[in-house]
This record gives structure tokens, C-alpha cells and sequence, in this order.
């Protein structure tokens, strides 16, 4: 058992947690690992964490005796053990689909129109996913018809309609709290015997459903892609999408 | 019923755990940077300075500690500790508190992520968040200080003169050793630190469990035509979720496509002042009976504000 007033022991835990906390902010924000729990543009103030976390460990071992500081509660450190421990665990347990399914939710009006919409088929790259999903969403019959060549984990609910799977990205807006799914649905194919986060390539062309998406009895007419072929991806993209 | 809470646990222990680690690595490192403020102002600044430098009148100095926020880049989880160290230099209790409750909008990163996250909707977005929210802060910091709402004794002449003189000598001994300098900063930093992190742990895991307890799409489903209630539901919305001020404005700009305007000013008002993991965190510092009424004095005042602007600014957007 720790005991807080053991000061020695104290100071050790610190070393090891601001060591812990310094070179995680470091080491994730240089891997570019951070975007599995931050939007990247919070990067620079990671790092500038993670730059006073290492000065505090190093200020930790050069110190000779404890200042008059009344002593921590044990707490302190088992509630950064906590962080430590969750954190470490989150891309095991399953980023994929972590964010609640919410695609009626999520749209916002496109103020440019992405390059990608102007080539024969459809191949959002990850900076203008989010774009090409909110014109698509927005005006499905406009693109019914294209040829459409997409990425993503195979998603689905139990109200979705037979033979159809959602073929999604999360979208991270600031940080994996706010994380939602998106995607288009998908049909045909041997999509269903794929099982749910298996990542894949779809190569198909884009038609229009009705769609119950909330499960609130209020159906939509939302994207379909009919599925000429798919391919299993080992080496996947992100699964994040983040909204420039 | 054992089967059907494992079921539970594994259905939603993802969303638990992202949204933990999202919180975790979005405030921890504010909180790091803003105990290194704090830490700061508390070795560096004599405070004789800022008390001279905060004007005498109460309202100019409620006024002052609200734009002070504009100077320092901190969202609202690093606000907590400079407020404090503001207070312990003898600084009015409303002008910090002014200061804690406007830094989280006025500050720079906030002001920026606003206009960049609601471009095509700059000039009413921008202006209202920013303006409602320092009249809150405002109007909440002068309740403080003529309604006595949480006052604490305040220190005499005397004593803040004896505070003034041991730190003109611990500053004459510093300037000596600039060295010894850093390492106090870095030691009262880590302090600061780890005394703190324990309540936001606390508030960050609370506010995940409610994450996950209460499905946001329920609240939207609540929904109805009343500005009012449009509002409430946009700042228990905040308050659950208990976003970084700092990028905050992006998930609200999301949300403008499914909720009214009204939903979305709530959200963007209430957040940075209050949240879960806030309140835990204030309750370090504040008596839990104060602390009630200062979430109940933020929360009436935030919803007054937004109820009367809301069809105003829906309408200017």
C-alpha cells in the first residue's frame, strides 16, 4: 500500500507519472498517434504540455528535499493512474464506432465546393470527406448515378434494413468526447458476411434510399451505394475524419 | 440481469472510453499550463503591482479581470488555478471571479476557434458569444460583490502589507538566483498541479458516465418550437458534455444544422463558464454551499441572456 506521507516514495511516483505524462504528450503528437484522441490542431499545445511535464520530472529528480508542501492525497496520483491506465486501453477496446451513430445529426451547410466532386468518380480523399458526405447527404438525387470509390469500417444497427451495412468514419471535431460516425450506407457485394470494423474499399455507384436513420419512424431519403466490388483493406487510412 | 448489465457495459464501454480519453488529453495539459501561469503571477508578480494595478473602483476592477482573460491563452480548466493565485495575491473576490468566468470566451484561442468554426456566420456568432458572455460574467461578478453571495474575509491593510513585504524579499533573494526562480515556479507548478488533477479526473469521469447515461439524442428529441426551451437544452447539453472552451465552438457549429440558434448560444455560453467537471473542480477551492450558489447564479443569469438574445441573434445569422 502507498502511503501519501511517505515522502521519498512521494516524489518518486511523481518522477514516474510527469516522465509518463511529458513523454506520452511528446511521443503522441510526434507519431501523429495524438489524432486517435485530439483534432491535430490542438497539437502545439500537447507539446508545450508535454515540454513542462518533462521539466517538472526533471525539476522532481534535481530537487534535494520536498518544499514545505503539506503532502497530497493519495488520490492525486491514482486519479493520473486512472488517466493513464483509460487512456492506454482506449485504442484496444475499439476506436472504431466508438461515437454514437448520429448522421442526420452531424450536416453542415459546404461553403466550397471540394475538388473531388468534379471528377468522374467520386474518391473523397480525408480532407474532403467531409465535405463531399455533407454534399451528398445534402442533394442525393443530384448524385445518383456517379460512380463512387470509398474507404471505411463496415458498421451496423439492428435497424438498419437487410443486406445493407453502413460503410463509416468517425468524425472527430475536437477531441474523441465529441466523436460521431458517418458514413454511406451500402448494398450488394458480399458485404454481409463481412463482419461489423472490418475495414474496406467499395468501389460503386451512388442511388437513393429511404431511410429511417434516427429509428424515429421519420424516414429520409439518404445515399445508397450499390456495390460492384470490395476490397478488404489491411493497410487502412485513419479512422478519423476531422473537419477542416 | 447480470447478462444484461455486461451487455450494457459492453455496448457502451467505448463511448466511455472516448470520451474519458478526449476529455483527459484536451484538459490535462490546459490544466498543466495554466498551474505554470499560475505559478507564475504567484512568484513573479509582487502583489502590491496588481493591486495597483487593478483599479480601486470595484466595477472598472470587475471589468478589468474580465478582460484580462483576453491576455491570457488558457481555456477554462487553466483559468481555475490563475484565478486562485489571483485571489492570493489580494485581488478582489468578484474581480476574480469576473476573470474566471470571461477567460474561457475572451481568451484568444477561443475568439479564433469561434470565428474560424462559424465562417459564413462570423459577425453574429462571434459578436454574440463574445458579448453575452463578458455581460455574464459581468453581471454575475457584480451580483458577487454587492450581494455578498461568496463572500470570504477579506484580508486587512495590515496583513495584505506583512504578505507585500515577504514577497519584496523572497523577489530581492530571486533576482539573485534566478535559477532557484525556476525551480520555485516548477515546484509550486507541480503543486498546483497535482492538487488540482484529482477534481478534474473526478469531473472528467463523471461527465463520460453521463455521456453515456444520457443519450444526447434524446434531449434534441425534446425539442419544441420555445426559444427558452431550445436553450435549456443547448446548456445541459454543455454542461454534460463538458467540452474544452477552447474548441468547443466547432461541435456547436455542428450542431446548428439540428438545433436552433438558441440551442447552439446556450451551448456556447454555458460550457466555458460551467460543466460537470468544472463544477468538481471549483468545489476544491469553494465551499460545496457557495459552489451551489454560483452554478445557480451562472445558470439563470447564462439562460436569462441567451432566452432574450436568442431570437435576436437567429434572426441576424
Amino acid at each position: 500500500m502507498i502511503r501519501a506521507r511517505d515522502l521519498s516514495l512521494e516524489r518518486i511516483i511523481r518522477v514516474v507519472l510527469y516522465f509518463i505524462f511529458g513523454s506520452a504528450c511528446v511521443g503522441l503528437v510526434a507519431s501523429g498517434k495524438i489524432s486517435t484522441f485530439l483534432h491535430p490542431r490542438m497539437s502545439p499545445w500537447i507539446l508545450a504540455a508535454g515540454v513542462v511535464f518533462l521539466a517538472l520530472c526533471a525539476v522532481e529528480v534535481r530537487k534535494r528535499r520536498l518544499p514545505p508542501h503539506s503532502p497530497l492525497p493519495i488520490l492525486s496520483y491514482y486519479s493520473l493512474l486512472l488517466v493513464i491506465v483509460v487512456a492506454a486501453q482506449f485504442p484496444q477496446i475499439g476506436t472504431v464506432a466508438a461515437g454514437r451513430f448520429d448522421l442526420p445529426t452531424r450536416r453542415v451547410r459546404v461553403t466550397e465546393r471540394p475538388t473531388a466532386v468534379e471528377a468522374d468518380a467520386l474518391k473523397p480523399n480525408d480532407d474532403e470527406y467531409w465535405q463531399v458526405y455533407n454534399l451528398v447527404y445534402g442533394t442525393p438525387g443530384y448524385f445518383a448515378g456517379r460512380k463512387i470509390i470509398l474507404a471505411g469500417f463496415v458498421y451496423r444497427e439492428k435497424h438498419f434494413p437487410d443486406h445493407v451495412a453502413l460503410v463509416g468514419r468517425n468524425l472527430m471535431w475536437c477531441c474523441s468526447a465529441d466523436m460521431g460516425l458517418i458514413g454511406f450506407m451500402a448494398t450488394g457485394g458480399n458485404i454481409d458476411s463481412l463482419p461489423a470494423g472490418t475495414w474496406v474499399e467499395i468501389t460503386g455507384t451512388l442511388g437513393v434510399m429511404s431511410f429511417d436513420v434516427a429509428n424515429n419512424g421519420k424516414a429520409k431519403p439518404v445515399p445508397l451505394i450499390e456495390i460492384k466490388s470490395i476490397r478488404i483493406l489491411r493497410d487502412h487510412p485513419s479512422q478519423n475524419i476531422f473537419p477542416q | 440481469m447480470f447478462a444484461v448489465m455486461v451487455d450494457w457495459l459492453r455496448q457502451n464501454a467505448p463511448l466511455f472510453f472516448a470520451t474519458f480519453s478526449g476529455l483527459a488529453f484536451e484538459t490535462l495539459p490546459f490544466l498543466v499550463i495554466g498551474s505554470l501561469l499560475s505559478s507564475l503571477i504567484r512568484v513573479l508578480v509582487p502583489g502590491d503591482f496588481l493591486r495597483r494595478f487593478f483599479p480601486k473602483n470595484k466595477m472598472i476592477s470587475i471589468l478589468a479581470g474580465v478582460f484580462l482573460g483576453v491576455l491570457l491563452p488558457v481555456c477554462e480548466c487553466g483559468t481555475v488555478p490563475v484565478a486562485r493565485s489571483l485571489r492570493e495575491k489580494g485581488l478582489p473576490l468578484s474581480t476574480a471571479a469576473a476573470f474566471l468566468l470571461a477567460a474561457p470566451i475572451v481568451n484568444p484561442i477561443t475568439v479564433v476557434s469561434t470565428i474560424v468554426a462559424f465562417q459564413g456566420y462570423v459577425q453574429p456568432v462571434f459578436l454574440f458569444r463574445i458579448g453575452l458572455g463578458v455581460s455574464a460574467a459581468f453581471l454575475i461578478a457584480m451580483i458577487i460583490e454587492m450581494a455578498s453571495v461568496l463572500s470570504d474575509p477579506t484580508p486587512s491593510p495590515a496583513e495584505y502589507e506583512r504578505v507585500a513585504r515577504a514577497e519584496r524579499a523572497a523577489d530581492t533573494q530571486g533576482r539573485a538566483h534566478v535559477p532557484e526562480m525556476i525551480l520555485k515556479v516548477l515546484d509550486h507548478t507541480s503543486h498546483d498541479f497535482l492538487d488540482t488533477a484529482r477534481f478534474l479526473v473526478i469531473g472528467i469521469f463523471t461527465a463520460s458516465l453521463a455521456r453515456v447515461i444520457v443519450p444526447m439524442s434524446s434531449l434534441t428529441a425534446a425539442l419544441s418550437q420555445s426559444s427558452a426551451a431550445a436553450v435549456g437544452i443547448g446548456m445541459t447539453m454543455a454542461y454534460v458534455l463538458s467540452l474544452c472552451s477552447s474548441a468547443d465552438a466547432f461541435v456547436a457549429r455542428s450542431l446548428l444544422s439540428s438545433l436552433p440558434f438558441a440551442a447552439t448560444l446556450g451551448f456556447l455560453l454555458l460550457g466555458p463558464m460551467i460543466d460537470i467537471k468544472n463544477t468538481i473542480l471549483l468545489s476544491r477551492f469553494i465551499p460545496s454551499r457557495k459552489l451551489c450558489v454560483l452554478v445557480g447564479l451562472i445558470i439563470v443569469v447564462i439562460f436569462t441572456l441567451a432566452t432574450i438574445a436568442a431570437p435576436l441573434a437567429g434572426g441576424a445569422a
